[in-house]
């Protein structure tokens, strides 16, 4: 029973994770919109939620012949999934390749679907409490 | 919490002149809201919601620090002299992204630096401070270039004050899960 109350809810609770994971990134983004040399990063969702709902990471691990190589993590990952760096639209001249345009809208969307995601989750709850008590 | 609230103290205790008075109970008041949340431990993804203040804090306190030298610079563009005797140098602060836990990256400033391009030579013969041949050695400052530095440190900082208001009602319907 409890189990399948859990797969129940399991989708909306990976997206809301993923979803907060992305909203932490693109806040990162917006604080660092100054810094010299700072690389924009985000993650593919629709990939990383499929990932994390098969369980499976997309991480293709580098093989390392020696102790001296390193990780082949450049942008690090987010619950399985491979951080990347966004491909610049106007890079500026100090290396800095954050585009506030971009960042507002995407954190702004983010945002958004987090909170259908919340809304789907209550109303999933409600459903199922109403089938329970009839 | 505690620790919270004293990194809290010594991120601001840095500064010797805070520009922004406000600052310090706003954030005061969502590290408590974000701890409260966090303690709750409703859903483990309110952590994360802790941790999105805590980037825009670092961006909130980088931005008024710069928002502060260039207060420091305006205030002293035609400061002939100063404490050590010398004109005063234009001072710039230098941001640099700090890791933070599970990936996300915050902003510090890592350094005030002095400007070092040459003072202004102003031919004055009257002024105390004018060297033989008449000339005073005035401060390096860039008034326009620093009007830009400010406008542009106050617009990120309110993109910053925008996330940690997005963040803080992203929380606050995360807690609204099941009612």
């Amino acid at each position: 029973m409890v189990n399948k109350l859990d797969d129940a809810l399991r989708f909306q609770q990976t997206a809301l994770s993923l979803r907060a994971a992305r909203q932490e990134l693109l806040a990162s983004n917006i604080a660092n919109a100054d810094t010299p040399n700072y690389k924009a990063r985000d993650i593919d969702f629709a990939s990383a939620l499929q990932n994390a709902l098969a369980g499976t990471s997309t991480e293709l691990p580098v093989v390392k012949t020696s102790s001296m190589h390193l990780e082949g993590k450049a942008g690090g990952s987010i619950l399985g999934a491979p951080v990347m760096y966004r491909k610049p639209v106007q890079p500026s001249a100090d290396g800095n390749t954050v585009d506030m345009d971009v960042e507002r809208a995407q954190f702004a969307d983010n945002a958004l679907r987090y909170e259908a995601s919340v809304r789907f989750v209550s109303e999933q709850m409600k459903a199922t409490l109403t089938a329970i008590q009839g | 919490m505690l620790s919270q609230f004293t990194q809290f103290g010594q991120e601001n205790g840095g500064h010797k002149n805070r520009a922004h008075p406000t600052e310090g109970r706003l954030c005061l008041y969502l590290t408590f809201l974000m701890w409260r949340v966090r303690d709750g431990g409703a859903v483990a993804t309110s952590e994360r919601g802790g941790q999105q203040s805590g980037e825009c804090r670092q961006g909130m306190a980088a931005q008024s620090q710069r928002l502060n030298a260039v207060a420091s610079n305006l205030a002293n563009a035609d400061s002939a002299t100063s404490a050590d005797g010398r004109p005063y140098r234009a001072k710039q602060v230098v941001f640099s992204a700090v890791p933070m836990d599970g990936g996300a990256q915050g902003v510090k400033v890592t350094a005030v630096v002095e400007d070092n391009s040459p003072m202004k030579m102003v031919y004055d013969p009257k002024h105390p401070m004018a060297d033989g041949k008449g000339y005073v050695a005035m401060p390096n400052v860039d008034v326009v270039g620093e009007m830009v530095n400010m406008i542009s440190a106050s617009r990120a900082y309110q993109n910053n004050v925008d996330v940690m208001n997005t963040s803080k009602t992203l929380l606050l319907k995360t807690l609204t899960i099941g009612q």
